[in-house]
């Protein structure tokens, strides 16, 4: 297999500043550890007009994709998966689910059991969905 | 991750030519478009062929991110590519 990439025949970088806009400080409950976050401060009605700086990306491609936050309880085998979708889309919402981790193939995401979560959460509100990733926590930790 | 969520998946990695998941993922860190914002990393990377599904069409794309030392990544919707990358 190759890579037919490099859109422009060359490797590039490209370094985008959203000033004001920062990762969101989340206070890990007992048991679960963050192993992801790139869920930023900036709220979905706060979006168009956040300064994106460096690049033509927008801030929904930046700060509003399907792979948010990932923290995991190994001593409950769970793990919270926070993304936005539809990706990048305006008119989408947050998802949280907290779901088991397979047993034996801890390792493999796709193994785990992502069609019977243990707790589900669906907001535009990023106030909200920190409220609840809390709760989800709490009431598994 | 989506990955696990169902909206995105691999190939089998005998159907990628030898070429494990992790392997795709860090070849798009290494060749593939990189856009840098807020202390993390995504790369964007096309391959010659299919490498998985998302949202049950396939795609060349992937899509890896890294951030805190870790990297992931999965097959991505070209019609989500930033216009940086795309050059359009």
């Amino acid at each position: 297999m190759a890579y037919s990439g490099q859109p422009h025949g060359r490797t590039m970088f490209i370094q985008i500043q959203t000033p004001g806009v920062n990762t969101v400080v989340l206070r890990e409950q007992p048991g679960w550890v963050i192993r992801h976050n790139r869920l930023f401060d900036v709220t979905p009605d706060a979006a168009p007009s956040t300064v994106v700086i460096g690049g033509n990306v927008s801030i929904w491609t930046l700060c509003f994709t399907e792979n948010l936050l990932q923290a995991v309880n190994e001593g409950k085998g769970l793990i919270l998966d926070v993304g936005w979708y539809p990706e990048a889309d305006p008119t989408g919402c947050y998802k949280a689910k907290a779901i088991r981790i397979d047993a034996v193939d801890r390792e493999n995401p796709e193994m785990y059991d992502w069609e019977n979560p243990v707790a589900t959460l669906e907001t535009r509100s990023l106030a909200d969905l920190l409220i609840g990733i809390r709760r989800i926590m709490e009431e598994n930790s | 991750m989506s990955g696990g969520g169902g909206a995105a998946q691999y190939l089998p990695e005998a159907d990628l030519g030898g070429i494990s998941h992790k392997g795709l993922e860090k070849l798009a860190l290494e060749k593939g478009v990189i856009v840098e914002h807020g202390g993390g990393y995504h790369a964007y990377l096309e391959f010659d062929r299919p490498i998985g599904y998302n949202n049950g069409k396939p795609t060349n794309w992937i899509r890896a991110e890294l951030s805190g030392g870790v990297y992931h990544g999965h097959p991505f919707d070209p019609t989500k590519l930033p216009s940086a990358v795309t050059g359009r």
